[in-house]
C-alpha cells in the first residue's frame, strides 16, 4: 500500500471514530450542579462555577478553584446530564457558561449519567 | 418680570414677552405641577444688540431655522473651512438615553466637532481608565450595602447620601475628605486629609499592605501586570517586536518559573490567546526576581517583573514619611489599611473632585492600584467611579451604519486654548510650582512639550496626539458652563436650551428646547442597581411657550438644510466634502439631510429603519433597538408607573442579576476575560516616555501644583453647581471669618495674581481654615492647567476617544480675600 493510500485509509478510520464517539448529542442550558438543583437558569451567579456554590466566594479567596463541575440541564427533557469536560480546553468552556441552547457533542456513558465531551457549539 | 432680572435682559423693538415670568407646566413621570421660572427660553429669538448684551428681537420658528440652517450650509459647503470648523455640542444628561441623541445624530450626519463629553467637565476618572482601561467602573448602590467596608473618598457629602440613607450597621464606613461633611459625621472613621494629598496617602496604604504582608499575591500573577518584565536600565516593557522582531507591539514577556525562560503571556491586547488562564499554557509567573534575556540582536538585557518597580516605589512612602504631607498619623494609615486589605468585601469610592486636582490621574490610579494589590474584583468589591452600564443599540439610532463618523475633540485642551490659559499659567506658576508637581520637571520643558502638543494636535492632524478644533459657526445645547471665550470667538453661534443664562447670552439665535424632564426620553441613572425611568410630554405645554423637543428642532433644521442644498444655485455644493475617516465617501449629502436624518431615505427604507422624528418616535426606537430595554414599551412603562428593569445584557464587564447588586470585573474573576487594557490585565505600569520622563511609568505619589506666593496663603476650590448665581457664594471657615470680620450674608473681595471678583460669604465650620469653596463652575482665578499624564497619546489603551481623554483642573488657585463695605441693591 502506497503511504498515500495508508495515510487516507488512517483518517478514514479515525473520521470514523471519531462521528461514532460524538453521535450522541444534547442542547441545552451549560451550568453547575448547584445551580441546576436550584433551577436557576438565568441568575446563576458566577462564583458557583469557580468554589462550588452561589455565595461560596465569602468562604474562599479570589483565585481559589475548588470543586468545578458542569451539568447540561435539556430543557425538552426535563433532565440533567453531567458533563466531564476534560478533553476540552477549559478557557473555550468560558464562553458558554451559564448560556442556553448550547448542543454538546460526545459520548455518553448512561451508567454514571456523564457526558464526555469531545465538542460544542 | 421682576427689576433685575429686566436689567439683565434689555428687550428692544417689537419684542414681545419673551421671557415668560410666571410658570411653565413641569411634566415628571405621570405628574404635573407648576414651577416659577424667570429664566426660562418660550420663543426663537434673533440678538438685536451686541454679542452679550441682551437684545433679543422675536422671531417665528421658520425663519429662525432657516438662518441656523443657512449658516450651516455656508460653512459646510466652503472648501476651506467645511465640518471642521463647525461645532453641534450638547451637555444633555448622561442619564438622558433617547432624547438627548438627537444634536449627537445630527453633529455625526454633519461631521462637525463634539467635545469629549466627560472631559470639558472634568468628570474624566483617567486614572481609572489607565488602571482598567475603562473610567466608569464600580457597583450599584445596593452593593455597598452588603460591604463589610465602605471607604468614600473625596466623594462630595450629596453624592454619598445614598450609604446613609440604607446604611446597614454592619458595613464599616470610612470617609476620606479634607472638609468634614454630614458624611464624615456619621462615618465609623473620618481621616481629615490635607487638601490635595490623597495620592502620598494611597501610596502609604500601599507602603503598610506590603509591610504587613497583606497583598494577594496570586491574584496579582493572574489578574495584573506586575508580573510583566521592563527592562531595568531603560524602563521598558520587554515586547514581542524587541525578541523575535514581531511587529505587533502589544505581546508582553513574564519570567516562566516552569521553564525557568522569558514567555509571552496571554490574554494581552497583542496576543491570539483571549484569556487569562495561565494553567492552560503551564505558566507560572515570577512576580519578584531579577533575569537576563537576549534581544533579537543578541544583546543581553537585564530584566525584572513591573512589581519590582513598584515596590522600589512605595518604599518611599511610609507612614511615618508620609505624615507631614497627609496629616494622618502613621496608626491611623494602618489601620486604614487593614480596613482596606482584611475583610472580604471592600469597595472605594471615588468621588470626581479627585480628578478636578492637577494630578488626580495618579490618585485615582493609585488607589484602584490598593484594590490591585488586594484582591478586589467582582464580589470582593473594588474601585466604584461611576458604573455604567452597556446599552447597545443606541449607536444604531445616532450612527449612520458607519457612514459618518464622529469628529471628537478634546473636551479639556480647547477651554486652555481659547481662553489664553498658556499665558495664564506662564504669569501665575513658577518654576518651582512646576517641579513640585512635575517630579522636578521645570517650567520650561513642561511648557516646551505642551505647546508642541498643542500644535500637532491642532485639527486633528496627528493621531499620537490629543486633536483640537477652532469651530466658526455653532450649535451649543443645554450647557451653561460652556467656554464663553471660546463662543466670542465664533462667527455665528445659535443656543438650543430651555433656560436664559451667560452663554445663551452670547447667542446669535435663541431656539428654545423643553427641560429634560418635558419630553419623552428614557433615563438610565449611573450606580442604579436595573431601573431606568420614563419622562413624558405633557401636551398642555404647547399652549404655554413655543418650545420644542430636539428632535424637533433638529428635524426641523435638517429640512431647511436639505431645502437650501437642493436650490439650484446650490445644489453643485451640497456634497460638502470631508475626509473618509469622518465620512466614508468623501463627503456629507446634503441635498439628502432630511432623509438621512430622519431615517426617510431609501436605504433606511429599505432596510426597515425606525423613523426619527420627535422625542416620542426616537423613544420607540430605542426601546426597540437595545437589547437592554426589552421587551418594554412605552405603554407597558407607563402601567408599571413610568419604569422598566433593564435586562441581564446591560452588565459590562459583569452579568446583571436580577435579585443581586452589581459589582464589575466577575468576567475577569470568574471566566478569566481579558481587561479593556493593553496587558489584558489591571495596569501597574505603564512605558508612554512621557511616564517614564516624570518618573510615574509606576504608582507613585505627586503633588498638586499652586501658587506659594504668601499673600495668597488660601487654597480656593470650586464646587459644581446647577444653578449658577450672578454674584456666586463662598464658604469660609468660621473661625477665619471671625478674624476677617464676615457674617454670613457680607461681600467680599477675593483677590491673587491673576484678578479678583466678589462672592458672598457663607460662613461654615465645615471646611478648613485655610480654604474656601467656592460655587461656582468656573472663574477666572483659577489657572487651567494640563496634566502631561492625562495629555500622553498613542500608548496602548491610552489613545483618545471616547474613553481616554483629560480633565479641566480646578483645584489650583490660591486666593486671599477682605470684606468690603456693603452695597445697597438699587
Amino acid at each position: 500500500m502506497s503511504k498515500v493510500a495508508l495515510l487516507i485509509s488512517i483518517l478514514l478510520f479515525t473520521g470514523t471514530l471519531s462521528n461514532a464517539k460524538d453521535d450522541f448529542k444534547k442542547t441545552g442550558f451549560f451550568t453547575n450542579s448547584d445551580c441546576a438543583k436550584k433551577t436557576n437558569f438565568k441568575d446563576c451567579s458566577l462564583d458557583s462555577y469557580s468554589c462550588g456554590y452561589e455565595g461560596c466566594f465569602k468562604e474562599y479567596e479570589p483565585t481559589k478553584r475548588v470543586n468545578e463541575n458542569f451539568i447540561l440541564y435539556v430543557h425538552n427533557e426535563g433532565k440533567y446530564y453531567e458533563v466531564n469536560t476534560s478533553a476540552i480546553r477549559r478557557s473555550l468552556l468560558d464562553k458558554i457558561i451559564n448560556k442556553n441552547e448550547i448542543t454538546l457533542y460526545g459520548e455518553y456513558n448512561v451508567t454514571n449519567n456523564i457526558i464526555i465531551l469531545h465538542d460544542f457549539k | 418680570m421682576n427689576k433685575k432680572r429686566r436689567n439683565f435682559l434689555k428687550l428692544s423693538g417689537v419684542t414681545a414677552a419673551l421671557i415668560t415670568s410666571n410658570t411653565n407646566l413641569f411634566a415628571n413621570e405621570d405628574s404635573i405641577s407648576f414651577k416659577k421660572d424667570e429664566n426660562k427660553i418660550s420663543y426663537p429669538m434673533e440678538r438685536s444688540g451686541a454679542r452679550g448684551e441682551g437684545s433679543w428681537r422675536r422671531i417665528s420658528w421658520d425663519e429662525a431655522s432657516q438662518k441656523v440652517a443657512q449658516k450651516i450650509f455656508d460653512v459646510m459647503s466652503d472648501p476651506i473651512r467645511g465640518a471642521k470648523r463647525l461645532m453641534v455640542h450638547s451637555a444633555n444628561s448622561t442619564y438622558s438615553k433617547s432624547h438627548s441623541i438627537a444634536s449627537e445624530r445630527f453633529c455625526r450626519q454633519l461631521g462637525a466637532i463634539r467635545f469629549h463629553p466627560k472631559s470639558y467637565t472634568s468628570d474624566m476618572f483617567s486614572g481609572a481608565v489607565v488602571a482598567y482601561g475603562d473610567g466608569n467602573i464600580g457597583c450599584s448602590d445596593d452593593f455597598l450595602y452588603g460591604t463589610d467596608t465602605a471607604v468614600m473618598w473625596g466623594v462630595e457629602p450629596s453624592a454619598s447620601n445614598a450609604i446613609w440613607k440604607n446604611r446597614h450597621e454592619n458595613v464599616k464606613v470610612i470617609v476620606i475628605t479634607s472638609q468634614f461633611s454630614a458624611s464624615a459625621a456619621s462615618a465609623d472613621l473620618w481621616i481629615p486629609i490635607k487638601h490635595g494629598s490623597d495620592s502620598t496617602l494611597a501610596m502609604s496604604i500601599m507602603h503598610v499592605i506590603l509591610q504587613e504582608k497583606l497583598q494577594k499575591t496570586e491574584f496579582m500573577k493572574l489578574f495584573t501586570d506586575l508580573t510583566f518584565l521592563v527592562d531595568i536600565e531603560t524602563k521598558k516593557m520587554i515586547r514581542r517586536s524587541q525578541i523575535d522582531g514581531t511587529a505587533d507591539k502589544d505581546e508582553f514577556y513574564a519570567w516562566n518559573k516552569e521553564s525557568n525562560s522569558p514567555t509571552l503571556m496571554p490574554g494581552t491586547k497583542g496576543s491570539k490567546h483571549k484569556t487569562l488562564r495561565l494553567k492552560e499554557f503551564k505558566i507560572s509567573p515570577a512576580l519578584e526576581g531579577i533575569y537576563e534575556i537576549e534581544d533579537i540582536n543578541g544583546k543581553t538585557v537585564k530584566v525584572t517583573p513591573a512589581y519590582e518597580l513598584l515596590k522600589e516605589s512605595i518604599a518611599k512612602f511610609s507612614p511615618d514619611a508620609t505624615q507631614i504631607v497627609t496629616g494622618v498619623a502613621p496608626s491611623v494609615v494602618r489601620e486604614l489599611a487593614i480596613n482596606i486589605a482584611t475583610p472580604k468585601v471592600v469597595e472605594i469610592t471615588t468621588g470626581s473632585s479627585l480628578s478636578r486636582h492637577f494630578n488626580g490621574l495618579m490618585t485615582i490610579w493609585n488607589i484602584a492600584s490598593i484594590c490591585g494589590l488586594t484582591g478586589r474584583m467582582g464580589p470582593y468589591g473594588g474601585l466604584n467611579t461611576k458604573n455604567e452600564f452597556t446599552i447597545s443599540g443606541l449607536e444604531s439610532i445616532i450612527g449612520f451604519n458607519g457612514k459618518y463618523n464622529p469628529r471628537v475633540n478634546s473636551g479639556f485642551i480647547d477651554s486652555y486654548i481659547f481662553s489664553n490659559e498658556a499665558k495664564i499659567f506662564d504669569k501665575y506658576f513658577t518654576d518651582s510650582d512646576v517641579k513640585r508637581a512635575q517630579n522636578s520637571m521645570g517650567k520650561f520643558e513642561y511648557m516646551q512639550i505642551i505647546n508642541a502638543m498643542l500644535r500637532d494636535g491642532e485639527h486633528g492632524k496627528n493621531e499620537r496626539v490629543k486633536p483640537w478644533f477652532e469651530p466658526d459657526t455653532a450649535i451649543i445645547v443645554e450647557d451653561e458652563n460652556f467656554n464663553i471665550d471660546l463662543l466670542r470667538k465664533t462667527k455665528f453661534f445659535t443656543y438650543v436650551g430651555s433656560k436664559i443664562g451667560d452663554v445663551a447670552m452670547q447667542a446669535d439665535i435663541l431656539l428654545p428646547s423643553y427641560s429634560e424632564d418635558e419630553v419623552y426620553d428614557i433615563k438610565l441613572p449611573t450606580n442604579s442597581n436595573r431601573s431606568a425611568k420614563l419622562t413624558r410630554a405633557n401636551s398642555n405645554i404647547s399652549n404655554i411657550n413655543e418650545s420644542k423637543d430636539q428632535w424637533r428642532i433638529f428635524t426641523l433644521i435638517a429640512q431647511k438644510l436639505d431645502a437650501i442644498a437642493n436650490k439650484k444655485e446650490n445644489i453643485e455644493k451640497a456634497k460638502a466634502k470631508d475626509d473618509r475617516e469622518y465620512a466614508r465617501n468623501g463627503y456629507h449629502d446634503l441635498a439628502n439631510f432630511y432623509k438621512e436624518y430622519t431615517n426617510t431615505d431609501d436605504y433606511s427604507l429599505e432596510n426597515s429603519e425606525p423613523t426619527l422624528a420627535t422625542d416620542r418616535l426616537a423613544l420607540e426606537a430605542v426601546l426597540k433597538s437595545c437589547d437592554q430595554f426589552k421587551p418594554w414599551t412605552i405603554e407597558k412603562m407607563i402601567m408599571t408607573g413610568g419604569f422598566l428593569q433593564i435586562n441581564e445584557t446591560a452588565g459590562k464587564s459583569s452579568p446583571l442579576y436580577s435579585d443581586r447588586p452589581y459589582s464589575s470585573f466577575e468576567n475577569s474573576l470568574y471566566k478569566f476575560e481579558p481587561l479593556k487594557t493593553v496587558s489584558g490585565r489591571q495596569t501597574f505600569y505603564v512605558d508612554h516616555p512621557q511616564y517614564i520622563r516624570l518618573g510615574a511609568h509606576t504608582n507613585r505619589a505627586m503633588a498638586d501644583i499652586h501658587n506659594e506666593d504668601e499673600k495668597y496663603p488660601f487654597m480656593m476650590t470650586s464646587q459644581k453647581v446647577k444653578k449658577i448665581d450672578k454674584i456666586p457664594y463662598v464658604e469660609i471657615n468660621s473661625q477665619t471669618a471671625k478674624a476677617k470680620q464676615l457674617q454670613d450674608g457680607d461681600r467680599v473681595r477675593i483677590f491673587n495674581q491673576l484678578g479678583e471678583f466678589i462672592a458672598i460669604t457663607k460662613v461654615s465650620r465645615l471646611i478648613r481654615p485655610k480654604n474656601i469653596i467656592l460655587q461656582a463652575n468656573h472663574n477666572k482665578l483659577i489657572p487651567q492647567t494640563l496634566n502631561l499624564l492625562e495629555m500622553a497619546d498613542g500608548w496602548g489603551h491610552l489613545k483618545f476617544g471616547l474613553s481616554w481623554d483629560g480633565n479641566r483642573h480646578q483645584y489650583n488657585s490660591k486666593i486671599n480675600f477682605e470684606k468690603i463695605p456693603e452695597v445697597k441693591d438699587e
